[in-house]
């Protein structure tokens, strides 16, 4: 076995990215294309970014064509996050290629493709590193599993946020691996490392509470010995990371404002309680607004009240705040372990719900979904637990393992695995303190948005854990990569 | 000699019979050939589309089908008096002066009903008409009908009939404020023409459109009462407001309806309960509901056995709950699209079509409504005018009514409001219709369910309901079923939970080791490090 591996010309590093960039743009960029359809999202972010739908498009289906505004848009960038910078370069490329009057959006398919591959040359060459034996392959295996799962690449073909956001903390962890691996000093690495957090950070106002995780990531690589010249920085450091969580979380529009505050506890609060009329005892709020129970503030198509109406902003929105709702979980823990469940339940289900991921073709009907390349999501949708208790449980029994490898590690030479604990702990505080704070501030509306972070920074765990093992380095101190 | 005399009478006999029975068929065919309304344009910016629905709503309520087509879309040979019983021509926009041929050329050989609604008279109906036409520039201008007279709220560009011929008849008339020896026709008919200087907003105006309108086609119409409706009651107003306005007017006597909204789902809720309660002492206090489809939003839109299918939920659970709407209410345009009449409207027999709400310029609708559009009559059809448009009108209990009319008054949002509403309605002296002194009877019918209302008594599916609040302790305190979980769900879980029990063993035990093991580490370390210093 061995033999074999060491025969192969291609390093762990260039099989991913060739079998990724394969399996991805074969799904991407071929006609007819695939991509993630339009639930209602696209349109305030396709009209800042000066694309606009050329005619009123089926829902369902993906869409390849947009039109481009060529004069005077008003609200050209008025919402600017890192998704539309990457929206932009798109936009030139296709401007410069293609046409100044039509999109195609395969061109951010391209942009997301080409910053992906980077994200995944990254992340394996910091779980893997370079040996070239037979383990070496299997776990790049495992990892392509993961990073080529068609329910992330689907979103390059798409404008939602998630896309960036994927990218980004594949190459989030990927650095921070590789500084630790190679603690001979980097500086690329490390303004990689930021830089990619910055971003992370600026993709999507729910994104911004990945900040504790980057905190504790960025950590591990402050900790490290020999970096002397960075320790005077550590707090500078932090202090920009907190500055960018907040200019991101409060980088909204009114209208998203109200959207949060009104799904917060339309499909929050109201959701888990089978009285929901008692909110009515500890607010001004007319027993009456209990019927809102459910309804989101986009409702499909019919309702008896419009939630963005004045009468529901006037009897019901003004009358609460975050801190009133903090006080109602509080008081009734059971309706928000109910809520957490119910996050849990979401969590591994990685496609966006009432959308469909094919082109309008002959014979083919709206809201289907393909199958292509998504055995991981398949496996970790349908039989990974669906408790909040158990990634609370999870996240403690993986730390131990970390913890034990600190301790045994304060002696060693060799202080991986003590660095690794830092970043695990990272991730996994992603995955345990996003969902509560998720719940609170956007309820259960647009789960798919919200937690995906959390299934990815789990299952990024889950690979870190995994290449340890393979490793051998989290109980026999040899084989250091 | 004698006898080809009477050959001849007898011929002329059978002829005259002939003729006599062929319009008759001719008459009754007429009923169901569609009135065609053609407009230049909706002039959004001065809400001619509101006008245009108003109109269209006008004619629903005198029992003519309407067939709408925008002037620039016409193409010959739509207007066919083999077609239609008569056209009616609205000027919205007369600044334009939008013409087509095909059109004018189709208009001049009609035979039926024509009308002409605001400026840009042609020739041909110029001549028609006869008389003299006057165009008035920004003036007070009062509009009269009988006692009645109401202030014109727009002081617009009007033209209005100066001298009649003298074979015209006028149906209001115009006095200008500042000359009041001056008197204008407002509406005018001869023969089968007909013109009327605009529908307008004012009460008093549109009931003289709806006069000439049953004039010109010679429906034999009394003039009949109009019915108080509350409209956007909906489960989030306040039910104490709403009990109090029902009180109110049932001690004053005043008999109401109510259009009420209605949510599909969460009606296991205590809320909706309450909700229905209140709806229920309407009903017993002597108003009647007409159930309205909800306000569409967002940019998908139902089709039509979706629409079915919320409307009947909707209906079968307010009907659980001896909620028994007698009819349905809904904005004009509901009357326009096919598959929002066929789902919606058309199980009732009694329909109230309020106004539509105004579009703007900037806004772009989520559908385009066809290019012609037919609106449909049920065997009652309603036509909601605001009762704010009579607030100007004096001697308000002169007003006649010749269509079926409701009058439409926003559900008070606060106590002094409800008091305002009591003067107001007090102050009209207006003659309200009573649905059980009138003899009111109507049914809807939707799937397999069916209510009526017969003067006061309610029916469900032919069963007279005596005690609406019988059982009403069985409904309100639903048990909800529960939840059947599939068997695949419940393995997983329960794998959840066997998986969450098991590592939290493994945690514990990883837990104790790593305590132990530290002890351990630690002891030797102590005593290394004291091997080194000793």
């Amino acid at each position: 076995m061995k033999k074999i591996g060491q025969l192969s010309k291609f390093s762990p590093v260039t099989t991913a990215v060739v079998a990724c960039a394969l399996i991805v743009g074969w799904l991407i960029f071929m006609a007819p294309i695939h991509g993630y359809s339009d639930n209602g999202d696209f349109q305030y972010l396709m009209a800042t970014n000066d694309i606009y739908s050329l005619h009123q498009a089926k829902a369902g289906y993906v869409v390849q064509h947009y039109g481009l505004m060529k004069y005077y848009n008003p609200i050209h960038l008025d919402h600017l996050t890192a998704q539309s910078v990457v929206i932009q370069i798109a936009v030139g490329l296709n401007r410069l290629f293609n046409s100044q009057t039509q999109f195609d959006i395969r061109f951010l398919g391209m942009v997301y493709y080409s910053l992906y591959l980077g994200g995944v040359g990254v992340l394996v060459k910091g779980l893997v590193g370079t040996g070239r034996k037979f383990r070496h392959y299997l776990m790049t295996m495992i990892i392509v599993l993961f990073v080529a799962d068609s329910s992330f690449t689907l979103y390059f073909n798409s404008f939602y946020p998630q896309a960036l956001t994927f990218i980004l903390l594949l190459y989030l962890v990927g650095f921070a691996l590789l500084i630790i691996h190679y603690r001979a000093e980097n500086k690329w690495l490390v303004v990689g490392f930021y830089l990619a957090a910055i971003l992370l950070l600026m993709v999507h106002e729910s994104t911004s509470l990945l900040i504790v995780g980057i905190l504790i990531m960025s950590m591990s690589i402050l900790l490290l010995p020999g970096r002397q010249w960075i320790h005077g920085s550590v707090a500078v450091i932090t202090v920009a990371l907190l500055f960018g969580c907040w200019v991101s979380a409060n980088n909204i529009t009114p209208e998203v404002r109200a959207m949060n505050k009104y799904q917060a506890v339309t499909q929050g609060k109201l959701l888990a309680t089978s009285q929901p009329e008692e909110i009515a005892k500890t607010s001004h709020i007319d027993e009456q607004f209990a019927l809102m129970k459910g309804q989101s503030y986009y409702p499909t198509a019919y309702t008896a009240v419009k939630p963005d109406a004045d009468y529901t902003q006037q009897h019901f929105s003004r009358h609460y705040d975050l801190s009133w709702l903090i006080r109602e979980y509080t008081a009734y823990p059971q309706q928000f372990n109910l809520l957490l469940d119910k996050s849990a339940k979401n969590t591994m289900i990685l496609r966006p719900k009432l959308t469909g991921t094919q082109e309008k073709t002959a014979g083919n009907k709206p809201f289907q979904t393909t199958h292509y390349f998504s055995l991981f999501s398949y496996v970790a949708g349908t039989y990974y637990p669906k408790t909040y208790g158990f990634n609370c449980l999870l996240a403690f029994a993986i730390l131990v393992i970390y913890g034990s490898g600190l301790l045994h590690g304060l002696k060693q030479t060799n202080q991986t695995v003590r660095y690794h604990f830092w970043l695990v702990l990272g991730l996994l505080s992603v995955v345990v303190l996003v969902p509560p704070a998720v719940i609170v501030l956007y309820g259960t509306a647009n789960f798919v948005t919200h937690t995906l972070p959390v299934a990815v920074c789990l299952s990024l765990t889950g690979l870190i854990l995994m290449s340890d093992v393979l490793q051998h380095r989290l109980w026999r101190n040899q084989d250091v990569a | 000699m004698w006898r080809k005399g009477y050959l001849w009478g007898f011929l002329l006999i059978i002829l005259l019979l002939l003729g006599v029975k062929q319009s008759t068929i001719q008459a009754e065919a007429a009923d169901q050939r569609p009135v065609m309304l053609v407009y230049d344009s909706k002039n959004i910016a001065e809400h001619g589309d509101l006008d245009l629905d108003c109109c269209q709503r006008l004619l629903t309520s005198l029992g003519l089908p309407v067939k709408t087509v925008q002037l620039s879309q016409y193409h010959a040979h739509l207007l066919e008096t083999s077609h239609c019983q008569g056209v009616i021509t609205m000027v919205n926009w007369a600044q334009v002066n939008s013409r087509n041929q095909a059109f004018e050329r189709d208009r001049a050989r009609f035979t039926g009903v024509k009308l002409h609604i605001g400026s840009g008279l042609q020739t041909d109906e110029r001549k028609s008409l006869g008389g003299h036409f006057k165009t008035l520039v920004h003036q007070q201008l009062k509009v009269h009908q009988g006692q009645a007279n109401q202030l014109l709220s727009t002081n617009k560009t009007l033209l209005v009939n100066d001298k009649r011929a003298g074979n015209a008849m006028s149906v209001g008339w115009l006095t200008n404020q500042n000359m009041p020896a001056e008197s204008y026709s407002y509406g005018v008919k001869v023969g089968n023409a007909g013109f009327l200087p605009e529908i307008g907003t004012d009460g008093v105006s549109i009931n003289l459109a709806g006069q000439l309108i049953a004039k010109l086609f010679k429906l034999d119409r009394q003039p009949q009462l109009p019915l108080l409706t509350i409209t956007g009651v909906t489960p989030y107003t306040k039910m104490n407001h709403l009990k109090h306005l029902i009180d109110c007017l049932s001690s004053q006597g005043y008999p109401f309806a109510l259009s009420i909204v209605s949510v599909e789902s969460n009606t296991d809720l205590a809320a909706f309960h309450r909700y229905t309660k209140i709806l229920r002492y309407a009903e017993k206090s002597g108003g009647v509901i007409f159930l309205s489809p909800s306000t569409e939003t967002g940019t998908q839109r139902l089709n039509e056995a979706q629409l079915r299918s919320v409307f009947q939920t909707e209906l079968a659970s307010l009907g659980a709950d001896r909620v028994l709407p007698i009819g349905v209410s809904a904005p004009g345009y509901w009357n326009r699209s096919q598959r929002r009449q066929a789902a919606v409207l058309s199980p009732a027999s009694h329909v109230l079509l309020r106004p539509d709400t105004h579009l703007k310029l900037e806004e772009k609708p989520v559908e385009a409504e066809p290019v012609v559009t037919n609106s449909q009559v049920f065997p009652t059809s309603i036509v909601g005018i605001p009762f704010d448009a009579f607030e100007t009108a004096t001697y308000q209990n002169k007003i006649q009514f010749f269509q079926s009319t409701a009058l439409l008054v926003k559900m008070p949002a606060d106590t002094t409001e409800i008091n305002r509403l009591m003067q107001r309605l007090q102050g009209s002296k207006l003659r309200w219709f009573d649905p059980v002194r009138d003899q009111l009877e109507t049914s809807l019918k939707i799937g397999t369910v069916s209510y009526e209302y017969q003067a006061g008594q309610y029916l469900v599916n032919h069963q007279v309901v005596f005690d609406l609040d019988a059982d009403i302790e069985n409904f309100a305190t639903d048990a909800k079923p529960a939840e059947s979980d599939s068997w695949m769900n419940r393995v997983i879980q329960w794998q959840s939970h066997a998986l969450l029990w098991l590592f939290a063993g493994i945690g514990l035990v990883l837990t104790g080791l790593l305590v132990l093991g530290w002890r351990i580490y630690r002891r030797k370390f102590i005593r290394n490090s004291g091997q080194k210093k000793g």
